[in-house]
């Protein structure tokens, strides 16, 4: 019963932002922007990759454990497809919005 | 050089210290299985001590993880064997021999060998769920 409301409210919610943003411009748009979120995600996503990698190369000069390496691989490509699969979909709205009819 | 990285993952971050606690412990059954024969390298002397890995909860990522808080030896009696020409036989002619049971350290390491893997199995089925989840943008 509680779950659907607050998708609604939420929902609500972002409707009013967006309203807000685009009558009052760029500056009234209110919490972080969707731009700001990718940034943050693509960042995390190179951050991922670069300590598997550090991971990697302390294996093969025989100082890193195992398992941390395994951990770090995979956290990096879970992190990799979360990208991939949030890009994608990004690419598929901005292509939609490109083939309406005007 | 490279700092271990904590997976984002909370029932991975888990997992993984259950992993390490266990190579901890496998290292102990290493060691009295390698020093079961060990003797005391003075005459009448102690020999090898068998070590027993004691477990404890550990804070990881906010979630009750495992570590080897320490390795206690194990203060049971040692086995005797007469051997008067051994370099470390008392005045008897009697040498002690390390408290290290082989059967039982075996039984431990399947035990070790257990655990690690059911670890194991809670990474690999946590990695499943994400992938799963996100299952739901992909196309």
């Amino acid at each position: 019963m509680v779950a659907p409301l607050l998708a609604a409210k939420a929902y609500a919610a972002v409707q009013e932002a967006a309203t807000g943003g685009i009558a009052g411009g760029a500056g009234a748009a209110a919490g972080p922007d969707f731009g700001q979120m990718v940034s943050q995600v693509i960042n995390q996503t190179v951050g991922d990759s670069r300590a598997a990698e550090a991971q990697m190369t302390a294996q093969v000069q025989g100082k890193a454990n195992l398992i941390d390496v395994v951990t770090a691989i995979s956290s990096a490509q879970t992190s990799l497809t979360t990208m991939i699969a949030v890009r994608d979909q990004m690419i598929a709205s901005y292509q939609q919005i490109m083939n309406m009819a005007i | 050089m490279a700092d271990p990285v904590q997976p984002s993952n909370i029932a991975v971050a888990v997992a993984t210290s259950a992993l390490k606690a266990e190579q901890s412990r496998m290292r102990v059954i290493a060691e009295n299985l390698a020093n079961a024969d060990s003797t005391a390298q003075t005459a009448g002397g102690d020999p090898y001590r068998r070590q027993v890995p004691v477990f404890q909860p550990m804070t990881v990522a906010g979630a009750k993880g495992v570590s080897m808080a320490r390795v206690v030896a194990d203060e049971t009696q040692f086995g005797s064997e007469y051997a008067p020409g051994h370099p470390a036989a008392d005045a008897k002619g009697y040498v002690k021999l390390p408290n290290v049971n082989p059967m039982m350290e075996a039984l431990d390491m399947r035990n070790a060998q257990r655990a690690y893997q059911a670890n194991l199995s809670v990474i690999e089925t946590a990695a499943e769920m994400d992938n799963a989840t996100l299952s739901i943008i992909k196309k």
